[in-house]
């Protein structure tokens, strides 16, 4: 299973940020987003998920079972952990094991304001798994979060492209997508720029181009 | 959740039951089963009693729902119904209805105008969103609305040549059940039941909307019909209630905080029980009301904000720090 996305355009008033952006997203494989703040990648995984309005440009083949992480973190009520995994759920009680996958099932039955924000990104994200969705869009999901926590989330998110699903990140954090991601899209400016394999394409050269500043390879600390 | 539920059904039937046994005159429901009353007494209590106190139950749903629907829909504990301008803008259908001169045309005419400024104020509010479908917007031009509503009845009232209709609509806008007839309740019950059954079809557009717009709208909500459904829905229930009893502040607002110690803070779970509660707290203050005989009977307005305000600072100060 593959979708794929065609010359998406997108704009808010004069600033158009998606421009006439292509790509191609698989099952089984982990497709990371990387570029500065402001570049669109935020609004090109929103635009496959049809949360914005696009001027132009079409998403073929999109799954029908999503799930979503966004980047704001937002959760207005104080429900329990458990009743949040729930949410919008037609099968009850799938919100225990849900929780238990993640290695969370301890916070069950805690509120969410008594979590902390690690905690809370990993509940978030056992909700957006709760159904074992065919497509997962996890918008950052690893800013802010604890080298520990960052480890668990992106665990997860293979393990979820093991089982077969589409995983579509957006990331910062370099080394972190050269270590999980199974196909990198570099953006800068409404545009990808770059896309291929992690190792073919996260080299200082693209990166100073994409970013501006200049990465020293022999200075990596990597996480294991 | 059931539990809770049932527990508010009997206990606003009980109440139901001692508000119609209970009176200045002894013309109770106990004379009513055993055949004891006099023509007079049924009287009373057909006309006078029996649609107070069912009247006192349908407003108080109605508030207690729109008040839960309305925090769930804008996720802000401090929202209910005149947070969109809805009640201020059947003060000023009722205003106008006065001013002009039209009220002479019949007892109907002040409570139409009433209904129909909650109904155009909504529409407003629904054409300021049109383009806009963001909660927030939805919050800045209730406010707008509802300050420029109130601006407007102070305009056509310091307009009023006439004191005796300045005062009536100081009155109406206290808020009471006195003197209501069997025939205004049931014009009104319709439009609080319809608008009552749009509010609680919402339920689990408003539990999605927990997660934000885009989570909700990923998993399949509409969020600008759940927005004019809860705008609809309350516009029609309080429209209808406020245009018979006039304005009953803090009920909405007050009764959600009521109910979420034992239903817990899911939005789509407090709607029906902020309906009971709401009947039964209106219910309890009505009866209250019909037995303090100060100089004159207390205008349950005044006693639900008299209540409601004390109670409500007790409470912001007692819940611990929402989340953001």
């Amino acid at each position: 299973m593959k979708f794929l996305c065609e010359k998406l355009n997108c704009g808010f008033r004069e600033k158009q940020v998606l421009k006439n952006i292509s790509g191609k997203f698989e099952a089984g494989k982990i497709t990371a987003i990387l570029g500065p703040n402001g570049c669109g990648k935020s609004t090109w995984i929103r635009a496959l998920l049809g949360l914005v309005k696009l001027q132009s440009g079409k998403v073929i083949g999109l799954p029908e079972k999503k799930g979503y992480l966004p980047q704001k973190k937002e959760i207005y009520w104080p429900l329990t952990c458990e009743a949040i995994v729930e949410l919008g759920s037609r099968a009850s009680g799938l919100g225990a094991s849900s929780l238990d996958r993640l290695g969370i099932g301890h916070l069950k039955d805690k509120r969410i304001d008594e979590v902390s924000g690690g905690e809370r990104t990993l509940v978030l994200l056992a909700r957006a798994l709760r159904d074992r969705p065919d497509l997962i869009i996890a918008d950052e999901p690893v800013a802010e979060l604890d080298p520990k926590h960052q480890m668990r989330v992106m665990q997860a998110l293979k393990e979820e492209a093991a089982r077969g699903a589409a995983v579509i990140v957006t990331m910062h954090d370099i080394q972190l997508t050269a270590q999980f991601a199974d196909f990198v899209f570099l953006m800068r400016d409404g545009n990808v720029v770059f896309q291929g394999a992690p190792d073919a394409v996260l080299n200082p050269g693209n990166l100073k181009t994409v970013f501006g500043v200049i990465f020293v390879e022999d200075k990596g600390l990597y996480v294991r | 959740m059931k539990k809770i539920n049932f527990i508010l059904g009997t206990t606003l039937a009980g109440f139901f039951l001692i508000s119609l046994q209970n009176g200045a005159l002894d013309a109770g429901i106990g004379k009513l089963l055993t055949g004891k009353m006099s023509s007079a007494e049924s009287a009373v209590f057909w006309h006078l009693r029996f649609p107070r106190s069912l009247l006192a139950i349908l407003v108080g749903a109605a508030l207690g729902l729109s008040g839960a629907a309305m925090q769930g829909l804008l996720r802000n504990p401090l929202a209910e119904s005149s947070v969109l301008g809805i009640s201020s803008g059947a003060v000023l259908g009722a205003m106008i209805a006065l001013y002009s001169g039209l009220t002479v045309w019949g007892i109907w005419i002040l409570p139409l105008g009433g209904f129909f400024g909650a109904l155009a104020a909504a529409a407003l509010v629904l054409v300021f969103c049109f383009r806009h479908t963001s909660l927030l917007g939805l919050i800045l031009a209730g406010t707008a609305l509802n300050t420029l509503f109130f601006a407007l009845s102070s305009l056509l009232l310091s307009f009023s040549k006439n004191p005796y209709a300045v005062l009536e609509v100081i009155y109406w806008q206290m808020g009471s059940f006195e003197n209501r007839t069997l025939a205004q309740t049931a014009v009104v019950a319709p439009w609080i039941i319809l608008g009552s059954w749009m509010l609680l079809r919402t339920g689990s557009s408003l539990q999605l909307l927990t997660l934000g717009e885009d989570v909700a709208r990923s998993s399949g909500v509409s969020v600008s019909k759940t927005m004019r459904q809860v705008i609809m829905g309350t516009a029609v229930a309080v429209g209808a209630a406020v245009s018979v009893c006039g304005l009953i502040g803090f009920v909405g607002l007050l009764v959600p905080h009521l109910v979420r110690p034992w239903v817990g803070h899911d939005p789509g779970k407090l709607l029906f029980p902020s309906a009971l509660a709401g009947a039964v707290f209106l219910l309890m203050a009505d009866t209250f009301c019909r037995f303090s005989v100060f100089p004159v009977e207390l205008k349950i307005g005044v006693l639900t904000a008299l209540l409601g305000a004390p109670f409500f600072i007790y409470l912001a100060f007692k819940t611990k720090a929402q989340l953001t």
